[in-house]
């Protein structure tokens, strides 16, 4: 089995940069989830590594084997990628067993090989059908056969779920992991869903401005994001102004008093650290609106200075718009100075 | 697992970065196509200046050459103007009125353009043989033209979302104000784009106006052709109507341009709504009729009862020997065209990029190709260069492949433009280069679309007169130069199974060929 190393990638399109100077580890056998808002470049990564587009500088190997630099490149063909597209883009004249058999050799083996990954994705019965008789889901299950047909050195998924509809997203993240790690697959996958980011991917990897600006399992990319956009990027984030002593105390809106001089900068808070509490006196915030999801709530507070933050509360939830609260923060603090 | 870097052409300069993606023999094989297609062309042009520029000019500042410009460009206007304003009552009557049996009437409207007009003009001259002129041809072809701008119209019409009228109405809009402010201004750019092309099959026709004795530059040309060596007149005449034809081409892509979206939101389209007309619509019934009438039951009913006259005089072995032979070049004619548009087809249809899209043009620009235009520099070039091939059915075929190489290009293009790039990318991602690719997956899923491209192209070929007449090879016919040769010498009744053979076998094709456009949101 093989990794993906890439190093200092550059795609552009004409003048504009789309990956700029990319470097990225995908470790053998692991999962990676590129994460990224539409337009970051994730999907130019992928189809570089496919060898869709040819990179302007930089380099692409799979394991020790060169497939990309600026003067040469591996034609798509022979890099044995699998590569799963949006929707899965089946081959419409095709029964699902032909699609599934369309990059192996012909003979006794490919047979035996689609039986193989048909029972991997649980569509033994389906083999003859054509692809408009299947669900969405199939579909996808179908793409995914194909692509592991040929044994690939890699696969390639480019927001594989964003079509289907989320509780089918939730049962197909859950299938296609275990059939990736079951055939110990290299596998780098792009989505802009942080939560499929977050549940399927061993490490994740943000993305931004053509760029990787992290690679960290999910606990520690969401824990100790490495800037305000990524806390974003990978879940709710209150960015707070904040200002830091000499001392190296660190005070925001939150805080019960307020230094006279300091460092200003940002403090990042995700709603759940975020604690509340019904008080008589000394409250420093006013509940200004409730969102109420079921299983909890995102509480919109306005503090004393007009700050507005949200916090996250289990349900039950015992308040209403107009409550007195105080709020205070737990859990890290992470402080980002101006730049 | 071993691999061996090939090189592959690294992304050119700005602007032509997908073009690198596109194999080097599809590139060759667009050139070779476009060159064939505009030797003929820079022929005409050499042959028209063989006698210096200043002969050139000479000859198209004659009188007659500025009165037959002038016949021309008049009957091209009124033939547009006549197609709107029947095609657009037409479309409207039929996709907004409640009309009487609407939806029976509506499946007859690609019906006029499955008959040429030069069987509407001959049925109408064996009635009454002494019809000619201006108007009586400007009639002719308007009927046998509207459905150009009824199909599309008609398809706008029916897209238009019924939610804009609703909301116009509740504005306190009347029925007709909806009409003249919302559906109009929609669906106008459509309507004279299909005008346009009116006008274009106006002075590119050849049977209808000859009949007629009009001369307009089809006419004339023929007539020099026929009637004198010197070709280079008749050249420099066929050269003014070809700038004229690329003109009005060049005004109708414009128009294309200028269709506004019917809608912008997203969310389901529900199809317009249709207006109670009260009793006009008895009226607008009667009016529908009898351009069906006159375009359809009088060319039938002639077609008929003259056959039937006859029946005892056809020569069925030769009737039959003629459908044989215009179905053999149409035949030949419509591979011929099919194998040229391929490449660029797939060049356009698959690689987007400014070098696809200029080959794409100059190819398109063959749609202005009058057939007498075709027919004199192919008969030129043949004569002079190529004794090989002149009078033999192939450069036959071969003309029949330059008039129409258009609509085949067309047909390849749309069908290739609708396969997502993802199925490509994923074939070769599992090892296919990309010819295998072509053969495994592309072609086979482009092969309805593409047939029936070509479907099309062999039907209209059955058709063609002038470059029939120009380019058969002496004792070949078919069944549009019999029909002509009977029909030039006042035989009306024994053209008439030539005639019917002619529309039962090229008009049920291209009647089926049209539908799909009037099933739409039906």
């Amino acid at each position: 089995m093989t990794d993906i190393r890439i190093d200092g990638l550059t795609v552009s399109y004409g003048e504009t940069k789309v990956l700029d100077e990319l470097s990225l580890l995908v470790p053998s056998q692991s999962l990676v989830a590129v994460l990224g808002p539409s337009g970051c470049g994730k999907s130019t990564l992928l189809r570089a590594i496919a060898g869709f587009v040819a990179p302007k500088s930089g380099t692409i190997r799979f394991g020790s084997t060169l497939m990309s630099v600026s003067s040469v490149q591996v034609p798509p063909e022979r890099r044995n990628v699998g590569y799963v597209p949006q929707e899965g883009a089946l081959f419409p004249h095709l029964s699902v067993a032909k699609n599934v058999g369309f990059g192996l050799a012909k003979g006794k083996d490919s047979e035996k090989r689609i039986k193989e990954m048909l029972e991997l994705v649980g569509l033994t019965d389906l083999a003859n059908r054509m692809p408009h008789q299947l669900s969405g889901g199939q579909q996808f299950r179908v793409a995914i056969a194909r692509a592991l047909a040929p044994a690939p050195n890699v696969m390639l998924l480019d927001e594989p779920f964003s079509a289907l509809d989320a509780q089918l997203r939730e049962e197909l993240r859950h299938d296609v992991k275990e059939i990736l790690k079951a055939t110990r697959t290299t596998t780098l996958l792009v989505t802009h869903d942080r939560e499929e980011a977050l549940v399927m991917a061993d490490l994740v990897a943000p993305m931004k401005n053509g760029k990787i600006v992290q690679l960290g399992t999910p606990q520690d990319v969401y824990n100790n994001p490495q800037g305000p956009e990524t806390a974003v990027s990978t879940g709710d984030a209150l960015i707070v102004p904040a200002i830091k002593t000499k001392s190296g105390k660190i005070y925001t809106a939150l805080s019960a008093t307020q230094p006279q001089s300091g460092v200003s900068g940002r403090v990042i808070i995700r709603p759940e650290e975020i604690e509340i509490a019904t008080v008589k006196a000394n409250a420093n915030a006013k509940v200004s609106e409730i969102e109420y999801f079921g299983h909890d709530a995102l509480i919109h507070l306005e503090l004393a200075n007009k700050t507005r933050v949200s916090a996250r509360v289990a349900a039950p939830v015992n308040l209403k718009v107009g409550d007195k609260v105080l709020a205070k923060q737990k859990g890290p603090v992470r402080f980002f100075g101006e730049n | 697992m071993t691999l061996t870097a090939t090189p592959i052409k690294s992304s050119g300069p700005k602007g032509s970065g997908s073009f690198a993606a596109a194999p080097k023999f599809l590139i060759a094989l667009s050139f070779f196509t476009v060159s064939l297609v505009a030797i003929p062309l820079i022929y005409l042009l050499i042959r028209s200046s063989e006698n210096g520029w200043g002969s050139f000019f000479g000859i198209i500042s004659r009188p007659r050459s500025i009165q037959t410009l002038t016949t021309s460009l008049l009957l091209a206007l009124v033939v547009a103007i006549g197609a709107l304003v029947l095609g657009v009552f037409m479309a409207l009557v039929l996709g907004k009125t409640n009309a009487i049996a609407r939806k029976f009437l509506l499946v007859l409207l690609p019906l006029p353009l499955a008959i040429p007009s030069y069987v509407i003009a001959y049925s109408y001259l064996s009635i009454f043989p002494y019809l000619k002129g201006f108007w009586i041809s400007a009639a002719i072809l308007s009927l046998s033209t509207f459905p150009f701008v009824a199909i599309p119209t008609y398809a706008l019409l029916r897209r238009i979302d019924s939610s804009q009228e609703e909301v116009a109405r509740s504005l306190g809009m009347t029925p007709f104000k909806v009409l003249q402010k919302i559906i109009w201004p929609q669906v106008r750019a459509v309507s004279v784009a299909g005008a346009l092309l009116s006008a274009l099959y106006a002075l590119s026709d050849f049977g209808t106006v000859s009949l007629m004795r009009l001369d307009t530059f089809s006419r004339v040309i023929y007539t020099m052709y026929r009637a004198t060596f010197d070709r280079s007149a008749a050249a420099s005449l066929a050269l003014m109507l070809l700038a004229v034809s690329i003109f009005v081409v060049w005004l109708e892509r414009r128009g294309r341009g200028l269709v506004v979206p019917t809608r912008i939101g997203s969310g389901t389209t529900r199809v317009g709504g249709i207006f109670n007309i009260g009793k006009t619509k008895y009226f607008a019934t009667f009016l529908v009729l009898f351009v069906y009438f006159v375009t359809l039951i009088v060319p039938g009913y002639v077609l008929i009862s003259r056959s039937i006259a006859v029946g005892s005089t056809i020569n069925y072995s030769n009737i039959l020997q003629v459908i044989f032979n215009t179905s053999l070049v149409a035949f030949i004619g419509a591979s011929i065209a099919l194998v040229l548009a391929l490449p660029v087809g797939i060049l356009s249809g698959r690689f987007k990029s400014k070098f696809a899209n200029w080959l794409e043009n100059g190819l398109l620009i063959t749609h202005a190709l009058p057939g007498v235009v075709v027919g004199l520099s192919l008969v030129a070039l043949g004569a002079r260069y190529l004794p090989w091939i002149y009078q033999t059915i192939y450069l036959l075929a071969f003309a029949y492949a330059l008039l129409f190489i258009a609509n085949s290009l067309g047909a390849v293009r749309n069908s290739l433009a609708k396969i997502p790039a993802r199925l490509d990318e994923v074939s070769r991602s599992l090892g296919q280069t990309y010819g295998q690719t072509l053969r495994r997956v592309i072609l086979p899923i482009a092969t309805p679309g593409i047939f029936s491209g070509w479907l099309l192209v062999f039907v209209t070929a059955m058709k063609e007169l002038p470059a029939t007449l120009m380019l058969k090879p002496t004792g070949f016919e078919t069944l549009s130069t019999t029909l002509w040769t009977a029909t030039s010498i006042s035989q009306y009744s024994q053209a008439a199974p030539y005639a019917l053979a002619l529309i039962l076998i090229a008009s049920l094709p291209s009647y089926l060929l049209n539908r799909p456009n009037m099933a739409e949101r039906e």
